[in-house]
């Protein structure tokens, strides 16, 4: 059983580095990462990344409950070198997985200038 | 899905037989499917989840809760009473509903309780069903994505929904269901090849591992019956001496 969602993001145009806030049609409310259920696997594609020159980063914590604020590190890149888009190869996602719950992802910005940029993100959720 | 037994949408043709065991009493219910009174016409988009949060639209399930128990109510307005607040409560003697609820997106973990109040969902003798959004507490005993139900007369689901990300989501419900005009299976040595699987019918468990007043009312008041028992193999001469005793109320 699974789920395919699409999230959207983009920069804010005012700072260097930051993390996207991602939307989709089945999100009420925005969120700045994505937390599955224990359990699940998500593969992820970055579909289209377009805009301002951009290098974005799939980032992948173990504890997403961390107080104040959890350890991220980089499990994946993506560098759209010039103003334009960026279309991504679909056969080959990152897959991360929720082991205790407490796993999470998120991405990042990081622009030289900063500048309007936009993410296209599919993840397949699923449980196995 | 397509069989001898299920059409290609997964609904028993008609002619065809459903065993329902009941675990909770040691039980069977075999139905025979005389007709189907929605045949061709089984799909409902139910819409949002019937459960407003205060503050959100309804059919929104909050991050990292779980919703209190819901009823699938009637979005039509023409039914009344009890089936305003749950369109799949009825009392009809000959009529099952057989459903298919498809509780989009699939990132739920989906419990229910068999009647209203009585939680079912065990491991062994352990309740396993929580409301908590506990990574160690809830992690076992529910269901995902779409939930095969076949609602019997005379008592009320009631159904939970986990949302253990941290995403507010939306949510949309398709509903596929047959409204079945069953009968009882009344011939034992018929009712006994089906128990040994030497007949085919399609087997459908009610999960229910406790006894529950509604259920002793649908057989004893409704059905007019005794349970039929689960019988073992080597007891078909038991089953030919029992069954006629235990149906011969029968309404159905």
């Amino acid at each position: 059983m699974s789920e395919t969602v699409f999230f959207y993001g983009e920069t804010d145009g005012k700072t260097a580095t930051g993390v996207f806030p991602l939307d989709s049609d089945i999100l009420y409310s925005t969120v700045n990462f994505i937390r599955p259920d224990k359990g699940m696997k998500c593969e992820v594609y970055v579909v289209k990344v377009s805009g301002a020159p951009v290098t974005v980063f799939l980032e992948q914590t173990e504890d997403v409950t961390v107080s104040p604020s959890p350890s991220y590190k980089a499990v994946g890149s993506w560098y759209l070198a010039s103003a334009g888009e960026l279309h991504e190869d679909e056969r080959r996602p990152i897959v991360l997985r929720s082991r205790d719950g407490k796993q999470a992802f998120r991405f990042t910005w990081s622009q030289t200038t900063p500048d309007k940029s936009y993410i296209l993100v599919k993840v397949e959720f699923s449980y196995e | 899905m397509t069989d001898r037994i299920l059409d290609e949408k997964g609904f028993v043709r008609e002619g065809e037989h459903i065993i329902i065991p009941i675990p909770a009493y040691n039980a069977v219910l075999p139905f025979r499917v005389r007709s189907i009174a929605n045949k061709g016409t089984e799909f409902f988009n139910y819409g949002p989840v019937p459960y407003t949060f205060s503050g959100y639209p309804e059919g929104v399930i909050t991050a990292r809760s779980t919703t209190p128990g819901f009823k699938w109510k009637d979005r039509t307005e023409r039914l009344v009473a009890e089936q305003a607040a749950d369109m799949f409560y009825f009392t009809v003697p000959n009529k099952l509903i057989h459903a298919y609820i498809d509780i989009r997106p699939h990132l739920f973990r989906i419990y229910r309780e068999i009647p209203t109040g009585t939680k079912q969902t065990r491991y062994l003798d352990m309740v396993t069903f929580t409301t908590e959004v506990d990574e160690t507490a809830s992690i076992f005993g529910y269901t995902v994505g779409v939930v095969e139900h076949i609602f019997l007369p005379n008592f009320h689901v009631d159904w939970f929904l986990q949302n253990a990300t941290n995403m507010d989501l939306r949510t949309n419900v398709m509903i596929k269901y047959a409204e079945y005009e069953v009968e009882l299976v009344k011939d034992p040595a018929l009712i006994f090849s089906m128990l040994m699987r030497q007949v085919p019918a399609y087997w459908w468990t009610l999960p229910a591992v406790t006894r529950f007043n509604e259920m002793d009312r649908l057989l004893s008041e409704i059905y007019k019956i005794t349970p039929i028992p689960h019988y073992r193999q080597g007891e078909k001469e038991k089953a030919l001496r029992e069954i006629p005793d235990l149906i011969k109320g029968a309404t159905i």
